[in-house]
């Protein structure tokens, strides 16, 4: 009997503010739909069908991590919103003469409730948001299409483990609060004697410094493979530096205003001065927050739709032919003249055989090496490689015979023998008249060339060097000592691309035949010992669209979570707000303040704390921008210009769903401060 | 001519259901300059609603009330309230200071909203917080100070505009009596030096402290007394006399 009124004083608890504990619910409920959905998709059958589904669902696996970390936070920030309100009605039945143990027993009914109820009401509309899923998926990334409904039991189970989990913690924190709380401070609950916003001047530099920093690495870092690698330290900086930010350097410089005497003692400041210094100091966190997510909504997805939608181009870079072949030697002087015009033959042929022609045929001969350079010397040992601070520091050495370079870029160069023609990568510059490998020999530079232009040479990561010899031979010799070290290093490589003539849907047998043809094991011994590596435009694009497909799909669902999450924080604190200045409200109206100015303070609070995160986003995106074209070079993607409209859709597309909320959940807070704080 | 002249002012409020309440029927009476006036009634007896229209937060159904010759029964809302702002000085029971305020820009408020340079400012706030024995508690915020102190504040911020009439609504109701009679002490010397004063409150012992006393029941003034010549402990005898006749139902004027 009396466990039942427990039970009955949790649920109408919880239905008296439902203003509070309704969107909770939902937001739990929402998250654990969608936590479902990610569990699902990394084990669902149709899946398999994708293209690289490997990936796709380490992605998902990934997702549904990130998702339960952020569902875990995100509830723990509105739950305190409930538990604020909770706390007074608490200190009542305390005052009535209930125990502690009594509320604690309250409190965790109430928490089964919430917390059985949303996962339950989470689960079944996760289900059918899953099958939804799996066929868009499917279809994004292309693969067969099956309309059963399967129900997972393991990611059920899985789902309502971690959410269990979640609810676990946060009774605990609500016990901890009513179990260390003064009855007393229990009955005041809400908002009683806060203390004044101190400003924390060293807390807020510290955070535009913080910011500057991020900012400069984005900015200065210029080699993509760096800016892959910093990307995350950049990252958490960007992180630290808004909260810091938001929470510290806003109060302190709305205190910094306050001792302008001339400024804020005047009629337009005044009020809005002083309640911002307290908004922020409550708000800083949430802020930043918001800020945090809408950047990564942005970032995510203009970057997955740039990916997406520059596969086309991306190919092309790839693959500057319709089919690429690239031959490796196992040993340096494998592949002979002889041999590789016995594999152009045999290419050839097998391409006549499946309907097409060889044309437009693109092919170089080249030794390659990567090292550290280092005032004109280069250190190909891993000792050496070790020593690089950043990947811009690693060179790739690619050694042509004249004739090739002159073929090549169409020049006429000549050098006397033994001596090298030096093309640098831009931007760079040599302080040797020679080249000199630690462990090799040297080549003296007879003189300096143009910068490489040919693609192959100028989208890898790491800045390449063409080094045009009399004959490759010479380049051999320099290089042959640093044959047996470890690693391998130096490597001949026979480049040989040709557009067939063929659809793209005949590509896919006559690479299938090539790859068969002319594998290593088919050909040993007659052509020299080699690796291969064969890429064909089509089937690259058909891969990457399956892959970039599920990115972009992820980056999606991802965004419409953190959109969600956005929104509950901003309804949440317009709510929340509106409590709290329901009182200020009357007062200022008695005062004398008329109604059209404290509609005009409000206005111009509630846009600066609302459109702050979405202003400081908008600067994190612009300075994340050219990190991300730069690892989006990585994949292939030069256009700054399609990334930049992307990003740019993306911007105004998020901005206006912002702006769309802001003006729903301000109806919430001008009915609750201004018409509720109205004297009667 | 009268400072405050209110002439059968009435007030009506429709419900929700449409029934029509009568707050005030036909309530008329004078304030001359440099009086201190209490009105006195019970629970509904109107006292809030008198006081919300002398302060123009509301409007009236019929009559009219002015102000040193002014009208304010057709204020617009602006004007109404730069009206509040300039012309008139409260004091409520609950104090309804700013919480995010300190105590002095609490009190600064009604000049800055008025557009006042800091220097005159400055020029009315230190003569006005010594008098009001606030000049060591500028910086601190509302809740760091006690009941009696918050009041005080109040009755500065009410006073800096230098108002024509102050109001005050059960100035008195929050207070302890030490706290009390330090208030009533100070509306006092206000009132000496020349500052008009009209509360309305519940307190005998406050209404004690006036020169004349309204009472006011069912929406019309009921009776009102003069101190003249008594000591405020007569008065106050006086006052509770009047006070038992008004509840114990006597239909005579």
């Amino acid at each position: 009997m009396k466990r039942l009124l427990f039970l009955r004083l949790a649920a109408t608890g919880l239905a008296r503010n439902r203003q509070m504990s309704l969107p909770f619910f939902f937001t739990a409920a929402g998250m654990v739909g969608v936590q479902y959905l990610f569990r699902y998709l990394q084990a669902a059958p149709a899946v398999e069908g994708v293209y690289g589904a490997p990936a796709v669902r380490s992605l998902m696996a990934i997702g549904a991590n990130v998702l339960a970390f952020f569902s875990l936070l995100f509830l723990f920030y509105t739950h305190s919103f409930l538990m604020r309100r909770r706390k007074k009605e608490f200190g009542l039945y305390h005052a009535l003469g209930m125990g502690k143990r009594h509320l604690g027993i309250i409190l965790a009914w109430e928490t089964l409730l919430l917390g059985a109820g949303s996962i339950a009401a989470g689960l079944v509309p996760g289900m059918l948001l899953a099958k939804l899923a799996e066929l868009g998926l499917v279809r994004l990334a292309g693969g067969p299409v099956d309309y059963g409904l399967h129900v997972d039991l393991p990611a059920a189970l899985a789902t309502a483990a971690v959410f269990g989990g979640i609810f676990v913690l946060l009774l605990a924190g609500g016990l901890r609060q009513i179990l260390f709380a003064r009855s007393l401070a229990l009955l005041q609950g809400e908002a009683k004697g806060e203390k004044p916003p101190r400003a924390n001047y060293l807390l807020g530099g510290l955070g535009v410094l913080t910011l500057a920093g991020a900012y400069c690495i984005a900015v200065l870092c210029t080699n993509p493979a760096d800016s892959l690698a910093l990307f995350f330290p950049a990252a958490a900086l960007v992180t630290a530096g808004s909260y810091l930010l938001l929470m510290a350097g806003s109060v302190a410089l709305c205190r910094l205003l306050q001792k302008k005497k001339g400024y804020y003692y005047r009629r337009a400041h005044f009020v809005s001065v002083g309640f911002m210094s307290w908004r922020m100091k409550r708000n800083g966190a949430g802020l930043a927050s918001i800020c945090l997510l809408s950047t990564m909504v942005l970032v995510m997805l203009s970057g997955a739709a740039s990916l997406y939608f520059g596969v086309e181009e991306a190919a092309k870079t790839r693959c500057p032919r319709e089919m690429c072949l690239t031959f490796t030697a196992e040993q340096p002087g494998e592949l002979t003249d002889q041999n590789r015009q016995a594999l152009a033959e045999l290419v050839q042929r097998e391409t006549a055989a499946c309907g097409g022609a060889a044309a437009e045929v693109w092919s170089y001969h080249s030794l390659q090496i990567a090292g550290v350079v280092k005032e004109g010397r280069v250190m190909t040992d891993r000792q050496g490689m070790d020593e690089a601070l950043t990947f811009s520091q690693i060179w790739q050495f690619v050694f042509l015979d004249l004739q090739e370079y002159n073929r090549l870029y169409g020049a006429a160069e000549s050098l006397p023998a033994g001596q090298a023609l030096l093309c640098l990568p831009q931007g760079c510059e040599w302080p040797q008249s020679q080249i000199a490998f630690a462990g090799g020999g040297s080549l003296p530079v007879a003189r300096l060339g143009a910068a490489p232009t040919l693609s192959e040479f100028t989208v890898t990561a790491f800045p390449t060097a063409v080094v045009a010899v009399h004959d490759l031979s010479e380049a051999a010799r320099v290089l042959s000592p640093l044959k047996g070290q470890e690693g391998q290093l130096v490597v001949e490589q026979w480049d040989y691309a040709f557009n067939t003539g063929l659809s793209d849907a005949a590509q896919k047998p006559l690479y299938d035949r090539l790859c068969a043809a002319l594998a290593g094991k088919v050909t040993a011994g007659r052509y020299g010992r080699y690796s291969l590596s064969c890429e064909n435009r089509a089937v690259w694009r058909g891969e990457s669209l399956s892959l970039f497909g599920g990115v972009l799909y992820l980056a999606l669902l991802l965004s419409l979570v953190f959109l969600c999450g956005t929104v509950l924080i901003v309804y949440y604190k317009q709510l929340s707000e509106g409590y709290e200045d329901q009182s200020r409200f009357g007062i200022l109206q008695q005062v004398g303040m008329t109604d059209r100015e404290i509609r005009k303070s409000v206005n111009s609070q509630l846009l600066t704390v609302f459109f702050l995160p979405l202003a400081l986003a908008t600067l994190h995106l612009g300075f994340a921008f050219p990190m991300v074209r730069r690892v989006l070079r990585l994949f292939g993607l030069h256009q700054a210009g399609l990334y930049a409209l992307i990003t740019l859709g993306c911007l105004v597309a998020f901005g206006l769903f912002y702006l769309l909320v802001y003006r729903l959940t301000s109806n919430v807070y001008y009915r609750l401060a201004v018409r509720g704080g109205r004297p009667s | 001519m009268a400072l405050l002249e209110v002439n059968g002012l009435k007030k009506t409020y429709h419900s929700r259901g449409g029934q029509a309440v009568e707050a005030l029927r036909n309530v008329t009476f004078t304030v001359e300059k440099g009086e201190s006036v209490a009105v006195m009634g019970e629970s509904g007896s109107g006292k809030t609603t008198l006081l919300n229209l002398l302060a123009a937060l509301d409007k009236p159904t019929a009559g009219r009330v002015t102000l040193d010759g002014r009208d304010l029964t057709g204020l617009s809302g602006s004007a109404a309230a730069a009206f509040r702002r300039e012309q008139l000085g409260f004091v409520f029971q609950e104090f309804q200071l700013l919480d995010t305020f300190t105590l002095k820009d609490n009190i600064l408020l009604p000049l800055v909203l008025s557009g006042f340079k800091p220097q005159e400012m400055r020029g009315r706030l230190l003569p006005l917080c010594e008098q009001l024995g606030l000049l060591g508690l500028l910086n601190k915020y509302p809740f760091e100070v006690s009941g009696g102190q918050k009041q005080r504040a109040a009755v500065a911020r009410a006073m800096i505009s230098h108002p024509k009439l102050l109001l005050a609504d059960e100035p008195t109701g929050a207070l302890d009596s030490h706290a009390s009679d330090e208030l009533l002490r100070l509306f006092c010397e206000v009132n000496a030096a020349g500052q008009t004063l009209m509360m309305v409150t519940h307190s005998i012992k406050a209404a004690s402290s006036v020169r004349r006393v309204l009472f006011i029941k069912d929406g019309v003034i009921f009776h009102q007394l003069y101190r003249g010549e008594l000591t405020e402990r007569q008065f106050y005898q006086k006052i509770a006399d009047a006070l038992t006749l008004l509840t114990a139902g006597g239909d005579e004027r």
